[in-house]
This record gives structure tokens, sequence and C-alpha cells, in this order.
């Protein structure tokens, strides 16, 4: 066999483990070879600087790992949920790699640590995360722990670089030790915890750096409008903010926007059980999630059909998600409701819906039509027929009513999209080209204005190609021209 | 046209844009400028080259990659060992040629050529026992008795069961 130079064959070796860079044992046969592999793979400490525990055997090799990972920095994942196929770790082992850890040596270069457990926390992880120890290099801290309720993990450390801190189905009551003052993203998923309202002042009062908040704690939010405002800039940098489905969003935003000192936040992801219809605690929900925005000039329908995106006129983006019974929105509602008390009816520029919402937006834009809309982007994924939900099934109407008109009085331009998630919405086999002349028929703009389409996207993906399009406007309304782009196609 | 010279003296004449798929011969013809001087790559062989150059006509006009593209990579994290259809037929050679044409892509700084080629090796290895790969390249065991005790001693537990 021809030698290669070193450094092509470490990057053949860290190829060749790629799939899971974790797996201290494969990486052990490569080393296990020839003298020259060994010596390859034993000159670079950071080859096996990653290392998961999840298993008996892995348990076993850890050593071997940490000693070939020399002083190179740690990223270590204990992960002990038990799998089937897994030999499980007996307590005894647990606390050998627990020791393993504590010891300076390795604590000290630790830079990457993920956790995960089910049921009660093992004791070994409270020697570990719970004894007060010191985590100089700490930059990731995850830890999971599935069906997890008490006794609690208690999680008592020191980590002044902590940048990036993830808990997920954790119970705890005390939390200081773990909000160092260097976050930067913290994401609190299912988790249950004292004092929430504090625990939430804390993060943003402590984490100057921070940029990324996801909060789903389970807890009651006390704090009102009525209690005093902190006056302190807080999260200067927070741009992301997701607030998760088993919490009000309405209070933690209320909180946000009236009792903290804090800049609008650029996104905000916030969930509300309502939204089939817009009743006082959905406005409510709208007022605290657009509070400060500026002028609403995008609206989206996601494909995902639960979610509704507004951006407004400087870039800050509200995702709006409704997890009712049939997760959709009620367009017209919504719709009615941004217009009378955010004036979107006069501001909106860009609208990106879908053909199964044709009906709504009509039947929302015939009483209170979009006066500044100018560009339309549509999915193409079913045609416009009524349609009703029986069981899990999508039927057309059985009244068979024809599709309502789409007005949009200064449209100068409408993007016919593909539709991604077929699988799910396309309930149409006819060719895009047929969908969109039925389509044009229904939408409705000043007579005078000349309104450019665009089908690149739609038939590019289906594989229907453009120049089967060029007499797809023929007949219809001269209004209609196809755009440049698709044209020259 | 760019006149290019192996080690067993053999000449490729080859289209500039195709040549320039080697940052090496690239730069080398940025340095000298408009030149009909023929470049010489004595750690090339013309089977290899012949090789080489067939990659880089495929692949012409394609974007190169740019010269930190790696550097965003989180080290061996996020890295794939897929290898698309035609490069996959390509690079069927025996083990010999393969190795050589790493070499040589390495050479001539040809970073997409010397990925088909790293990736091809380690989709060969991943998964196998050191005996299997050894078998593999025909790689003799030269461990001595101590080094092999220190094997034994990190695989104790696997050998125990």
């Amino acid at each position: 066999m021809i030698q290669l130079p070193t450094e092509l064959f470490i990057d053949i070796f860290s190829l060749a483990c790629a799939a899971d860079t974790y797996d201290i044992e494969r990486k052990l046969h490569l080393a296990q070879v020839c003298v020259y592999w060994r010596a390859v793979a034993l000159t670079y400490p950071t080859f096996w600087s990653q290392i998961r525990i999840r298993t008996s055997r892995d348990a076993t090799f850890l050593n071997v790992a940490l000693a070939h990972s020399r002083d190179s920095a740690l990223d270590i994942e204990l992960s002990w949920q038990p799998r089937r196929d897994d030999t499980i770790l007996s307590d005894a082992q647990k606390h050998a790699v627990v020791e393993a850890l504590r010891a300076p040596a390795q604590r000290s270069r630790l830079r990457c640590l993920c956790v995960d457990y089910v049921n009660v926390p093992p004791n070994a992880l409270r020697l570990l995360l719970g004894a007060g120890l010191e985590f100089p290099a700490l930059e990731d801290l995850a830890i999971t722990g599935k069906y997890c309720k008490q006794p609690f993990l208690e999680p008592h450390l020191q980590a002044q670089c902590l940048r990036r801190l993830s808990l997920s189905q954790v119970d705890f009551t005390s939390w200081d030790t773990l909000i160092a003052s260097s976050l930067e993203h913290v994401c609190l998923d299912d988790v249950v915890v004292g004092e929430s309202a504090k625990l939430l002042t804390t993060i943003l009062r402590r984490c100057a750096a921070l940029r990324h908040l996801e909060w789903d704690v389970s807890s009651s939010f006390l704090m009102s409008t009525s209690s005093e405002v902190i006056r302190d800039a807080l999260a200067p940098h927070l741009d992301t903010l997701r607030l998760g489905q088993t919490i009000l969003a309405a209070d933690i935003l209320r909180f946000l926007n009236h009792s903290v000192n804090m800049d609008p936040i650029q996104n905000i992801e916030a969930s509300i059980y309502n939204g089939d219809r817009v009743d006082d605690e959905t406005l409510e929900f709208l007022q605290e999630i657009i509070f400060r925005m500026g002028r609403l000039v995008d609206l989206s329908v996601e494909e995902t059909d639960q979610q509704v995106v507004l951006r407004d006129d400087v870039g800050r983006i509200r995702r709006l998600i409704v997890w009712n019974e049939d997760s959709t929105w009620d367009i017209p509602s919504l719709w009615s409701a941004l217009s009378t008390y955010y004036s979107i009816d006069t501001s909106l520029l860009s609208l990106r819906m879908r053909t199964v919402d044709w009906n709504g937006f009509a039947g929302a834009f015939s009483k209170r039509p979009p006066s500044a809309l100018t560009e339309v982007y549509i999915t193409v994924t079913g045609d416009l027929k009524y349609y009703t939900i029986d069981g899990e099934s999508w039927h057309p109407d059985a009244e068979s009513r024809p599709p309502r008109t789409l007005i949009i009085p200064n449209l100068r331009r409408i993007v016919f999209l593909h539709n991604a998630d077929a699988a799910i919405w396309d309930v149409s086999d006819l060719p895009v080209a047929v969908r969109v002349r039925d389509i044009l028929q229904y939408v409705e703009c000043e007579a005078a204005t000349r309104v450019e389409v665009c089908i690149s996207d739609a038939v590019r993906a289906r594989g229907e190609g453009i120049s089967e399009h060029e007499t797809l406007l023929a007949g219809l309304s001269g209004k209609w021209i196809l755009c440049h782009h698709c044209a020259c196609a | 046209m760019v006149n290019l010279v192996t080690s067993d003296n053999e000449t490729f004449t080859v289209d500039k844009d195709v040549a320039e798929r080697s940052v090496l011969i690239k730069n080398m013809l940025e340095d000298v400028g408009e030149s009909d001087q023929p470049i010489p790559l004595p750690n090339v062989s013309s089977p290899v080259l012949k090789k080489v150059l067939e990659y880089c006509e495929h692949h012409r006009g394609e974007p190169l990659p740019a010269a930190d593209a790696d550097s965003n990579q989180d080290e061996t994290r996020k890295r794939s060992t897929d290898i698309s259809e035609w490069d996959q037929k390509f690079i069927t050679v025996d083990q010999e040629m393969l190795f050589e044409i790493i070499l040589a892509a390495n050479y001539l700084d040809i970073k997409p050529l010397l990925d088909v080629g790293c990736k091809t090796v380690a989709n060969m290895i991943k998964g196998k026992t050191p005996e299997e790969i050894r078998k593999l390249f025909n790689i003799v065991n030269d461990f001595t008795p101590e080094e092999e005790a220190q094997i034994k001693k990190e695989n104790e537990w696997a050998e125990d069961r």
C-alpha cells in the first residue's frame, strides 16, 4: 500500500468516522492496524476528543480516549437512556465514568457536555453536576431528563465560559449557578422550575450577550403590567425569542413589553391554542406579539398550515403558531383583526398563500381589500374548491359552490410556487398550466394595470417545462402577461 | 492551451480552463504570464495525469471551492462521505491508482478530486476491523510485542466477551 502523508490519512480517518464521530471503538480499530496508522491516529489528539458513553463497552474505552486526546478540548456525551440493544451501564460504571471526568485534568478541558437520562437522574450525575465543581472551559451544556420528575437533579456548578445552555424535560428548583453571564443561547424546553419569573428576569438581567432564548417553562407566570418596571437595559442583543406551547405566551410577552426595558426583538415565535376564532384571548395575544412593530408589509401562510408569519417594514418577524383542533388559523377573522387593529389592509405589500387558503383570503379581502398589496406568491397545493374535513380526509364541499373571487386592487405580480409538501396537500393531478388558468379567472384587480405572471418555480419542480405553457394565457384577460423570465425560458 | 510534462516525460496539451482546475498549475501560469513553456510535473506519471485530466475535463466550468472551504466545517462533525455517481465510476480503479490519484490531487492542489479519493478510501475502511483492513490493503501487522500488549489492553473488555 502506498503511504499517504499523515494529514491526508487523518482526513481519511475522520471521514471514515464521520457518521458517528463519538464512536471511540471505531477509532480504536483504525489505530490498531499497523504502526504507521497508529502513529497517525495518535498524532492528532482532536481525533479522540469527542467521546460518547452509552454502553458498558463505551465505558471501557473512556480512559483510552481521554489519554489519546491528551490536552485537547473535550466534547462528551453521557447518553444514559437505555436502548434495547445496549448493555446498560451499571451504577458502578457510571460512577467510574463520572470520577474520570471529575478529575481536574479532564474537567478543565471539558468544552461540551451533553447528558441525557430517563426517570430519576443517576446519582453519579449529581457528583458531576451538583457538587459545585468548576468547569473553566465548558461552553455548551445540554441536559435532557426524559420523564424525570423527582428527585430533582439540582445542578450546581461553576462554568464561567458557558455560552449555550439547553435543558429539556428537567424539573429542578435551584438554577442560579447555571445562569452564567456569558450565556448567548438558552433553550428551556418543557422544563419545570421554581420561581420561573425570577429565572426569566435573571437570564435577561445577567446575560448581556444573550442572542437566542427558547422558553417553555411550565409554571405560573405571576408578573403583570402592574409589576415594577425594571429600568436597566436588559439583554440588548436578544435577537430571537421562541415561546413554547405549554405556556401562555401573552403573559410572557406582556412582561417583556411593559415591565422591562428592552428594544423590540427581531424574531419572535409564539403559540396560542385558539385561532379558529379570534376571541379576546387571541386579540390579547396579537396585541402583545405585534407590540412596537412597524407597518406590517408581509404576510405568509406557511406550508405547514399551522403558522402565519408577519414581517414589518424594518424586517422584524413574528411567527404565530396555532394548535387548536384543526391546527389552522381562521384567515378571515385574522385578516379582519389585523386590519382593524393594525391596518394591515393598507400596509401589506406582499402575500404568500396557498391555493387551499383561497376562499379564506377571498372572503376576507371582499370586505377589507388589501389596497397596497402588489405581489402575491401562491403555492399550488390544490384547486380552488371548498374543502371540508371528514375524519382525516379532505373532500370537496358537497354543495360544489364555485370559488370566490380574490380582490387585490393594485396587484402587479403573481408568482406560482411549487408545493414542496405535495404528499399532504396536493389533491389535484392537473398540470400546472391548467390550474394557473383556473386560478387567474378568480383574481380581480384594476383593469387598467398589467399583471406579471411567473410560473417558473411551479412548472420546473413538476418537470413540466415552460415551453409547454406558451399558450398559458391565451383567451384570458389581456391584463395577464408572462414575466420576462418565463417568456424567455 | 497548456503543455504539461509528466515524470515519465510525456506531454499533455490541454485547455487552460481544464489545467487551471489545479490550483498549483493556475498559480504557475499566473506567475509566468503568457508563455508557451511546458509545465513540468515531476511528481505525476502519465497514466495518473491522464486520469486526473479526465476528472478536470468533466468538471471544467464548475465553481472552484473557496480556499477556506473546510475551515467553516465544525471539524469532522458535519462531513459526509457521499460521492456523486460520475465521480464514483471515475474513481473505480485499482488500489494503486486510487492512491496515486490522491497523491496527485494533493500535489496539484485539486481539492474536489482529493475529496473524492479520500472519501473512497474512507468508505472502504468504514466499519471494518483492523484485521479486515490489513487484508483489504495488504498491510503487514508490524506491531512489537509490547505494542500488541498495549492494544490487547485497549480491547480487554471486548476480548473478554
